[in-house]
């Protein structure tokens, strides 16, 4: 597949044209339920009692558009879902390349425990744990200690507190993922890159941010594009922990409820709603996409370090 | 890599030291599993416990004992059977989509026309199996009017795009003389096209970047070596990116059983928020994870023989 020959066989011919069609296709198993909700977007009452409508709506309108700004309050909470995301976005990429990095590359006694461990918080489902999760938050405490101290125990919901303690600490959504992911990758990174860097006088820490981190661009970008994206559509921590803080996907609980078009007009109405407000929680997720994909390509055409 | 002799050379102060920093590196994590998520995870297994009844300011808790699990095991019509169809369902569809994902990402990793533009859309699926559009999808008065995507939306429909008609691609297999087995599973394959796209995308997104890690150099001098194209995939891709298959294998598996769409899952969500029993619910989901764990270490350990490190311990 890398190899450039004089003479192309048959397969290297046929193999472009076949992959590009392949590609394509399976695009369009993707692409069709967004095509059909971002349609519904631009959908008039009048087009839901036309049956001739199919795909095209008829009457467009940009009062659905119109609607999810105005009910759902899609601002603030576009505002409150950037700073969120990327503020654990960040810290969470951040936490577990650490961890990730304290598992590939040290031997300590413990380590395969605390390892399995972080393996275990992504096998438990969040929904298994909710309730503690929100009585965790809502009470408080670090083993009664605050209490024995006599302040008592502490309401941490309805802040960014719960978000940003879970974040903070490679305990959020998915985050064993993350610290998996990056062990492998650390796994790896020859040893020789580590030992360089030691003969050269640099303590593992140093070493750790100036040469491991660099090294590891394309998988960090990676673990962020996800934890961003996981972030900015989750339901579940919004719901559990800032159940009266505007966030995006929120929105669509709320364009339902409060419009009174979606309340008069019916089912079909308010899953149109629904939909414009799924689309325009999407797609910036997608334009952040494009523009980090771009980085992601040139920071990889500089690096490629796996088994040098 | 037979670097374990050299070990015994090292001083026991360095090492101790080196542990020392292996300790800083994990520090966040160990704070927050023991600070955060120990006291979370005890609690939840007291609930499955008890009974819990919720106050005014705070719960109460009366002890039930093993009530919840022996309604799990024994009483609910369902749960025993439908964990165990899910199971089947996840050792079929697993390796499906660990290939798949595997296909995809090293035929985005080449050099093409479009390919950003490619890449972009296969990072969709990662947005559509999260909370909110499967939230939305849920109750889809509209879609279920326009009717599916070309009828692959749903598992539940059986025509595949354009009317494509599954039955005929199994009558022409039978014909074919191909074992009833095998046709079984093309077809569930062929048939779960959607679903196996739309959870690959976390899959393909770590092949890639994983891809991206090796060092082009390799497949430069493997090339000068007379390579094809072929061996170099199964003697230089395949090792290098072993790592990762082996997390996208226990991903795949975990991601299986915990999805929030999964049967399972509604199932415990049903009996806890809707019927209100939670003690039976967090009893289910113990058990349940017990299966997961039991399964996980199984895949686990067979996984672990055919990974290349390049340093082992």
């Amino acid at each position: 597949m890398k190899t450039k020959k004089p003479r192309p066989s048959p397969v290297r011919l046929v193999w472009p044209a076949f992959r590009f069609i392949l590609l394509l296709g399976l695009s369009y198993v993707i692409l069709f339920p967004f095509m059909q909700k971002i349609v519904m977007m631009f959908m008039s009452p009048a087009d839901l009692q036309n049956p001739t409508v199919w795909m095209v709506p008829q009457a467009p309108t940009l009062d659905n558009i119109r609607r999810v700004l105005q009910y759902g309050g899609y601002w603030p909470a576009f505002r409150n879902s950037l700073i969120i995301s990327t503020v654990c976005a960040t810290l969470q990429t951040f936490v577990c390349c650490m961890a990730g990095y304290g598992f590939a590359k040290f031997k300590f006694r413990g380590r395969t425990f605390f390892f399995l461990m972080a393996i275990a918080t992504i096998i438990i489902p969040p929904q298994t744990i909710s309730l503690a999760l929100y009585m965790e938050f809502r009470y408080f405490d670090i083993y009664g200690l605050l209490d024995a101290a006599g302040v008592g125990s502490l309401k941490l919901v309805e802040t960014v507190l719960p978000s940003a303690m879970l974040s903070m600490t490679a305990t959020g959504l998915k985050n064993g993922l993350y610290i998996f992911v990056m062990r492998q990758f650390f796994k790896g990174v020859p040893r020789e890159l580590n030992e360089a860097a030691t003969l050269d006088g640099c303590d593992p820490i140093r070493t750790f941010f100036r040469i491991i981190l660099p090294v590891a661009q394309p998988m960090l970008i990676s673990i962020f594009l996800l934890s961003f994206a996981w972030q900015w559509t989750d339901t579940f921590y919004s719901g559990l922990f800032n159940r009266n803080m505007a966030v995006l996907p929120t929105i669509l609980t709320k364009v339902t409820a409060i419009s009174t078009e979606a309340i008069t007009k019916g089912t079909k109405m308010s899953s149109i709603m629904q939909n414009t407000a799924v689309i325009m929680t999407v797609t910036p997720l997608f334009i952040f996409y494009l523009i980090f994909q771009k980085k992601l390509i040139q920071g990889i055409e500089r690096s490629g370090i796996v088994g040098q | 890599m037979k670097r374990v002799k050299t070990k015994k050379q090292r001083t026991g102060a360095l090492q101790r030291k080196n542990g020392l920093y292996g300790w800083f590196f994990i520090a966040p994590f160990v704070v927050g599993f023991l600070l955060i998520y120990v006291p979370v995870i005890v609690n939840a297994f007291r609930y499955s416990l008890n009974d819990i009844t919720m106050g005014a300011d705070g719960y109460e808790l009366s002890w039930v004992g093993g009530a919840g699990y022996s309604y799990a095991l024994f009483t609910h019509p369902t749960f025993l059977r439908d964990t165990l169809e899910l199971l089947g369902k996840l050792l079929l569809q697993s390796p499906a989509i660990i290939l798949f994902s595997l296909f995809i990402a090293v035929l985005l990793n080449q050099k093409m026309r479009g390919r950003g533009f490619f890449r972009a859309i296969f990072f969709l699926p990662v947005i559509v199996t999260t909370g909110i559009v499967l939230k939305a999808d849920m109750s889809n008065a509209m879609l279920e009017s326009m009717g599916s995507a070309a009828g692959i939306e749903t598992g539940a429909s059986t025509t595949v795009a354009g009317g494509f008609d599954i039955s005929n691609i199994k009558f022409m297999l039978q014909q074919m003389y191909i074992p009833a087995a095998v046709v079984d599973f093309i077809v569930e394959l062929v048939n779960n096209i959607y679903s196996i796209v739309n959870y690959s995308g976390v899959q393909i997104i770590l092949f890639l970047s994983g891809l991206q890690s090796i060092s082009p150099e390799i497949y430069e001098a493997a090339d000068v070596d007379g390579a094809s194209g072929w061996e170099s995939f199964w003697k230089i891709t395949v090792p290098m990116l072993s790592p990762i298959i082996f997390v996208n294998i226990i991903y795949t598996v975990i991601d299986g059983f915990t999805r929030s769409d999964n049967p399972i899952m509604a199932l415990i969500d049903d009996v806890g928020f809707n019927k209100m029993n939670y003690n039976a619910a967090s009893a289910m989901a113990w058990l349940y994870l017990i299966l997961v764990v039991v399964v996980l270490a199984g895949v686990a350990l067979i996984c672990y023989r055919f990974t290349f490190y390049q340093e082992r311990d």
